[in-house]
């Protein structure tokens, strides 16, 4: 009997001490996971880490901290200065910046000699121009796409007639076809646009644009039924209010069509504009790709109901397939948002001057004249990108859902 | 009789067509108009002159395509055994004495007329027995372009596959706060590539970039510092390897969603049948990943030969010895700066083919159906 209890004993003693080992080893083996998880997540980070410290420091600072890693990246509070962004001309002023740019001064490798020395192109760039350009071409170009993709996948995936598998056969298949390869003839298709084109252009919007009106007259006047049931408000007034929003909400196609229209009218070449940039860009066969997976998920039983309830196909567009489509109409939203946010090559290729020029294309300003003044780029750098980072967590979920149907762009 | 009634309510066989026209006739003629028309008249212009200008193009027949795509491996013949005396300042004329400066014979003087509209490809040279075989092109530079892209693609995919896959594996733990890794390693995919190049250009500065001060801090000194961007051998891994760091979390987010979809019960059976990790790995991980690592490779490989942005910006003359020239780079350049842009048109043919060679061998590549459907 004693035996057999020492033993036990033992036994016990011995797997007690193993279980301490391998807890450790489990301590230790989280512990590498997190550091690892940790350096690659400063990989990841340091160049824009690098981007917003520079872009909060005097040019000279900029390049005499990256004498070590600590001071580029951590920089001593005392430094820090917004005068890139504030006093530097990044919002039109006319003060040469105080630190780093009197006269004797070197950084980079260019002496300042003179006072126009410090005046190099970032501070004359129209910052705010070029921000109101990228903005405008984002909100039209993502509105006006989402639309017109959204309704061509509904009439692939819902409608009947002839030739429906071909046709969508035919447009995915148009997936593969790069924008890169269309560039070059399209530079010359806009510069010398026929007449004819022009003015079929011009129908095409001005059909999407009542093609809008009609949908959302639809959704404003039952949405403002919902909210004010019964007889509240005389039809006249509704009809007003109603009016008033179909307006505002799609002021985004309204505005391109106008510049259509105009374009239109007065002949000519289609560079150096807004329209130039967007329109070619609206039609996306990989948009319209994904609404079409999409509608077709949605059970058909939907649409028979409201048909036999006498709805007429817009109206089922509208009252069951949009409201039931939130999720890729988000991952549409977002991927058009990146892409025409992020377009550098077309815009570069098509304007010229600074009035219709997007941000993409004026931060390759930078190169054209020395000194380079690395805050003001850093900080030029930062106000484009924050914007896009900001969204990006706010809208974390959809961004990777979205980009998870994408595939990459290299 | 009621089911006659619904038969025939069914049957009624609804012809949408016009209505059809109307919703789905603007997008559809938009792109016809500016994908259609463009891939039509890229082909057209490819067989003309045309340029950046307002005159009419005069049609040139296949010419661009020969200019383009003519290369041939030649012998070269032997060096004369006796050179002109070389002095300081140059060669010695062959008549007379005279001191000339120093240029490289031409073709015609070598014996090679009949290649008078080639030039040599200065990056191929092949010894065989004293004998040296040069490769001729009518466009070099074209061929550079076509090798730098194909030199970008081969280190992008695997390194990029390679390493989505390794972050996928890390995040699909389930640890405390992974949720936060996986967004740090997404976001530079959210960074604009125009602008997050000129940062990354300013870190690949060889004097004042913080790449280098990290290698040398690391290094103790020891290794010197790169001249990432200005160096022919090192310019287009350089940009290789920013073009990895900032795509490299999209294809993560696939590897995981393809990692989701392999069910517990394969891991959980095979670690009871004493199944290691690394087994585990190897035999179900890997087999089970196949169709999402195919499209993977091939969406990659697609859109890395389209690779423009991060070269116009940061080496827009195509890099020290054109290293980083490519095929979109070369076409726009024809185009936009030299105003040639039925050659350019030419380019841009000779990069679709190659795009359409890739995507087809996707197509023949999948077995499942899925292989699009993510």
């Amino acid at each position: 009997m004693a035996s057999e209890e020492l033993l036990t004993q033992h036994q016990i003693e011995l797997a007690e001490r193993l279980r301490q080992r391998a807890n450790i080893r489990k301590i230790v083996l989280k512990l590498l996971d997190y550091g690892l998880l940790i350096l690659l997540a400063f990989i990841f980070l340091f160049p824009i880490t690098f981007m917003l410290v520079a872009s909060l420091k005097p040019d000279d600072r900029v390049i005499a901290d990256l004498r070590s890693v600590e001071q580029a990246l951590l920089p001593s509070i005392s430094d820090l200065t917004l005068e890139n962004f504030a006093g530097k001309n990044l919002w039109g002023g006319e003060e040469l910046g105080k630190h780093g740019c009197e006269l004797g001064n070197t950084f980079g490798s260019t002496p300042i000699r003179a006072a126009t020395d410090c005046e190099g192109v970032f501070d004359r760039l129209p910052f705010e121009r070029f921000f109101f350009n990228s903005l405008m071409l984002t909100i039209v170009g993502v509105t006006v796409g989402i639309f017109a993709n959204s309704l061509l996948a509904y009439v692939l995936a819902r409608l009947r007639w002839t030739g429906r598998a071909l046709f969508t056969t035919l447009i995915i298949s148009m997936i593969i076809v790069p924008m890169e390869a269309l560039v070059v003839p399209m530079l010359i298709q806009v510069n010398e646009m026929s007449t004819f084109l022009n003015y079929l252009l011009s129908a095409i919007l001005v059909v999407l644009t009542g093609l809008a009106w009609i949908v959302l007259w639809n959704v404003i006047n039952t949405s403002i039924d919902r909210r004010f049931p019964t007889a509240d408000m005389p039809v006249v007034v509704q009809s007003i209010v109603t009016l008033f929003f179909v307006v505002l909400i799609s002021a985004p196609l309204e505005y391109l069509t106008v510049l259509v229209i105009d374009q239109a009218l007065e002949g000519g070449t289609w560079l150096e504009t807004f329209h130039v940039q967007i329109l070619p860009f609206i039609a996306e066969p990989f948009s319209i790709f994904l609404f079409y997976q999409f509608f077709l998920g949605i059970p058909k039983d939907f649409d028979e109901a409201a048909y036999i309830d006498g709805a007429s196909r817009l109206q089922i567009y509208w009252r069951i397939i949009m409201p039931l489509s939130k999720p890729v109409f988000a991952t549409v939203a977002i991927l058009k948002m990146m892409f025409f946010w992020s377009f550098f090559l077309w815009p570069l290729l098509v304007t010229r001057e600074e009035t219709h020029r997007p941000l993409m294309v004026g931060i390759s300003y930078f190169r054209t004249e020395a000194p380079v003044r690395w805050g003001s780029i850093m900080a030029y750098a930062t106000m484009v990108i924050v914007p896009v980072l900001i969204v990006f967590l706010i809208f974390q979920r959809w961004f990777l859902s979205s980009m998870r149907s994408s595939g990459v762009k290299g | 009789m009621f089911k006659k009634l619904s038969t025939r309510s069914k049957n009624r066989s609804r012809d949408d067509t016009p209505i059809a026209i109307l919703l789905g006739g603007p997008t559809v003629m938009l792109m016809i108009v500016f994908i259609l028309l463009p891939l039509i008249g890229g082909f057209q212009l490819s067989r003309t002159n045309k340029g950046f200008n307002a005159q009419e193009p005069d049609s040139v027949g296949w010419n661009n395509y020969n200019q383009l795509l003519s290369i041939t491996i030649v012998k070269l013949p032997p060096l004369p055994d006796e050179l002109p005396e070389r002095t300081s300042s140059g060669w010695y004329s062959e008549d007379g004495g005279e001191t000339l400066s120093f240029r490289w014979r031409n073709l015609d003087e070598i014996g090679l007329e009949d290649y008078e509209d080639y030039r040599i490809w200065e990056r191929f040279s092949l010894f065989v027995n004293d004998t040296q075989y040069a490769i001729l092109a009518k466009d070099p530079l074209f061929w550079t372009a076509l090798q730098n892209t194909l030199q970008f693609v081969l280190i992008v995919v695997p390194l990029n596959t390679c390493l989505a896959l390794g972050l996928a594996l890390l995040v699909n733990q389930k640890l405390r706060g992974i949720r936060i890794f996986r967004t740090i390693y997404f976001m530079p995919v959210v960074t604009p590539v125009a602008v997050i190049s000129v940062v990354w250009f300013f870190l690949y500065n060889p004097e004042v970039g913080l790449i280098n001060e990290m290698i040398e801090t690391l290094s103790f000194g020891k290794i010197g510092p790169y001249e990432w961007l200005q160096d022919p051998k090192l310019a287009m891994p350089a940009i290789a390897v920013m073009s990895v760091w900032r795509v490299v979390g999209i294809n993560m987010l696939i590897f995981l969603a393809g990692l989701q979809d392999i069910p517990d019960e394969l891991y959980e059976a095979s670690s009871i049948d004493g199944a290691s990790s690394v087994q585990q790995f190897r035999f179900i991980t890997l087999p089970l990943l196949r169709n999402t690592t195919i499209f993977v490779v091939l969406t990659l490989s697609v859109a890395s030969f389209r690779l423009f942005d991060q070269v116009q910006i940061m080496t827009p003359d195509g890099g020290p010895d054109r290293s980083t020239a490519t095929l979109v780079w070369y076409a726009i350049r024809k185009a936009w700066n030299e105003s040639q842009v039925g050659y350019a048109s030419t380019i841009t043919i000779a990069f679709t083919v190659v795009i359409l060679i890739i995507a087809v061998a996707q197509r023949l590549i999948v077995r499942s159906d899925s292989a699009l459907e993510m």
